[in-house]
């Protein structure tokens, strides 16, 4: 349960990161950061990779543990 | 523009269609049992299971919205791939797995699990209906488009071709023939976008000569019906004396001078384009209208802007997003709210919810949603280059941002387009069966035998499923027709605000909170689901495309309700379950 929920944090911040940069502070958007590609599209793919890495990080972590069955 | 079927691509496409029907017949005819039709026994493997997840969830919004998005404004259109692939984070973590445990085939099943109130289940019927309808219009709208370029047809004709084959679908067959149109689909449209994506950097990038000219588009309605189409005031045509409208799409000038970059990889073709010069194309808010005894005639004006890539690549470029730049307050709520709604509205989608009924247990249930993460994963990635492969191919349509993924395929030749179109063709008919059938579901297994307690045999809620699929199916089609006009994408994105708005804070509650009463999950359902469906009724969008009214009148102050909406319906829920557990254990209380 805790890396459920440790996962899901880790995510949930970086998200909110990027959609409160963008409201917020847009001008960081145009800043190039690496590669000389700007943050908006470095910060958007992460997003996207990111989310893949974590499910397949939970899926593996699941395989030996199935502490959801037998309980609500 | 004026499109002319070819008869490879009529051919291919034919095909594709009869055997997307042939597999359905085939399995369908296996199908004889209620839960044969709604949940596919059970039974699916949790891999075919994950593509189809893939299947249903990239519909003809993500494949061509966002494409057409992408092509036209920019990086906005990627906005709406990070945040539907936000969600599926959400019912990875929070829903999927708990779900399964409680319900059988709907969503009202899942939440009226330890309660059976009948008052959630006729909530919970309502809103999947209501969610589902909203999510099917752009489908159809979508199917409009897709159907033009490639037989020729009118908007019109393609939603009811589109309305009638899938019809057909869902009748003949249900779950289990869905879930495997769906795995073809998925798996199809990821592989040939990955195809595509490979064409488009193996091009590179190529400097043309800009339009320049604004371009006139004017559409004379006769009073007897007939219809012509004027382009710079001339009748449009291929013929002689007939003009056509340029193709769009052009790089105007690469960095250091060249004409030519020639194969890149993903991270150089990038960095080319954010230094181009790129030829964009913006519609004049007002229309021109003149009025005669006879004839109507509206004239759009199209304007072209030349702006550099740098300025593409960040969001803000659409007349949505535009706000974001600025100081305006509520352009900024309304981004956020959206955002929101796409993170939490996933979860809650009732033709997703249906998917982990069809598969054995908790750990297939978390396998597939992994593999559906996957899957949708690696094609929001690539919507960035085929939306920005498409902004630079020289051969789009200024009038109709849906059609820029389909004319980019055609940049390839008529094979891939004819493919490309087949399976978005597929796409679109995959994922309007899982939402006919997740409609369908809710009225016959939640309305007619758990809330009126009609007596059904096994055979006749079959029979009535199928009835109402076929009435789910024609309400789209004729409302997807009058939503013509709307970018699909932002049609999707209101189903994602109303599901999130009515279902979600009663998913989590229900699963995650003990003192949930059975009042609580109905009233909270209620007030999400009315409260968003009049805010986006009432919002400046639904004023401008569809009731054709003065856009600065509208009531909501801001697009995109959930911001509001989500806290609301929740804090109902709270109040509402506190209010009504004390009423029942008024002897309880003293002792605390």
């Amino acid at each position: 349960m805790h890396v459920r929920l440790g996962l899901f944090a880790i995510y949930l911040s970086a998200y909110l990161g990027f959609v409160i940069l963008n409201a917020y502070w847009p001008q960081t958007m145009e800043l190039r950061i690496a590669w000389g590609i700007n943050l908006a599209v470095i910060y958007g793919t992460s997003l996207i990779l990111s989310a893949i890495l974590l499910a397949i990080i939970f899926l593996f972590h699941r395989a030996d543990d199935d502490d959801m069955e037998g309980d609500l | 523009m004026i499109y002319e079927a070819s008869w490879l691509t009529v051919f291919i496409f034919g095909l594709f269609v009869a055997l997307v029907l042939g597999i359905s017949f085939y399995l369908g005819s296996r199908a004889r049992s209620s839960s044969g039709y709604y949940a596919a026994h059970g039974q699916v493997h949790w891999f075919v299971n994950g593509v189809a997840f893939a299947g249903d969830y990239l519909s003809a919004a993500s494949f061509l919205g966002i494409c057409g998005m992408i092509a036209f404004f920019g990086y906005d259109g990627f906005l709406y791939s990070i945040g539907y692939l936000a969600g599926w984070i959400v019912a990875l973590f929070v829903i999927a797995e708990p779900l399964k445990k409680l319900g059988k085939y709907t969503l009202a099943d899942a939440l009226d699990q330890r309660f059976h109130s009948q008052q959630i289940k006729m909530t919970a019927a309502i809103s999947t209906l209501v969610v589902s309808v909203f999510y099917l219009i752009p489908q159809m709208v979508g199917a409009g488009a897709l159907i033009k370029p490639l037989l020729g047809l009118e908007h019109w004709q393609g939603v009811i071709l589109v309305g009638a084959v899938v019809t057909t679908i869902v009748i003949t067959a249900g779950m289990i023939s869905t879930t495997w149109v769906q795995f073809i689909k998925g798996a199809l449209l990821v592989l040939f976008c990955a195809l595509m994506t490979c064409g488009i950097l193996y091009r590179g990038l190529e400097t043309r000569p800009p339009v320049g000219q604004e371009q006139r588009v004017t559409i004379l309605q006769q009073a007897d019906g007939s219809r012509r189409v004027l382009i710079n005031g001339i009748q449009q045509g291929h013929g002689e004396n007939q003009a056509e409208l340029p193709p769009a799409g052009r790089v105007i000038a690469l960095p250091n001078q060249i004409s030519k970059t020639g194969p890149l990889n993903p991270i150089d073709y990038l960095r080319y384009f954010q230094d181009a010069q790129i030829e964009v194309w913006r519609m004049e808010k007002n229309r021109i209208v003149e009025k005669t005894a006879e004839v109507t005639a509206v004239t759009t004006i199209y304007r072209p802007e030349i702006k550099p890539g740098s300025e593409l690549l960040v969001p803000g470029g659409t007349p949505t997003f535009q706000g974001l730049r600025s100081e305006d307050w509520r352009a900024k709520i309304d981004f956020v709210s959206l955002m929101l709604a796409l993170f939490a509205g996933t979860a809650s989608l009732p033709h997703i919810l249906i998917r982990y009924y069809t598969v054995k247990n908790q750990a297939a249930v978390r396998k597939s949603t992994v593999v559906g993460i996957i899957t949708i994963g690696a094609f929001y990635l690539l919507t960035l280059y085929l939306g920005l492969g498409a902004m630079s191919c020289g051969a789009l349509d200024m009038t109709n941002s849906n059609m820029a993924a389909p004319l980019l395929a055609r940049t390839f030749g008529e094979l891939p387009f004819a493919l490309i179109s087949a399976i978005a063709f597929t796409t679109v008919l995959g994922t309007v069966c899982g939402l006919i059938l997740a409609a369908s579901g809710a009225v016959v297994h939640d309305l007619m035998s758990n809330y009126f307690k009609l007596q059904l045999s096994d055979e006749g809620k079959v029979r009535a499923g199928k009835l109402a699929a076929l009435l789910v199916g024609s309400i789209s089609m004729l409302l997807g027709i009058i939503f013509e006009r709307m970018n699909v994408t932002f049609l999707v994105g209101w189903a994602f605000n109303i599901a999130a708005s009515a279902n979600l804070p009663a998913l989590v509650m229900v699963l995650f909170w003990k003192n949930t009463t059975k009042q609580g999950v109905a009233a909270s359902i209620f007030v999400g689901l009315i409260f968003s469906l009049a805010w986006v009724l009432c919002s400046k969008e639904a004023y401008q495309h569809v009731y054709g009214w003065d856009p600065q009148t509208a009531l909501a102050p801001f697009s995109q309700p959930a911001i509001v909406s989500i806290p609301l319906a929740w804090t109902v829920l709270i109040v509402v379950s506190k209010l009504t557990s004390k009423a029942k254990h008024p002897a309880s209380s003293p002792a605390a």
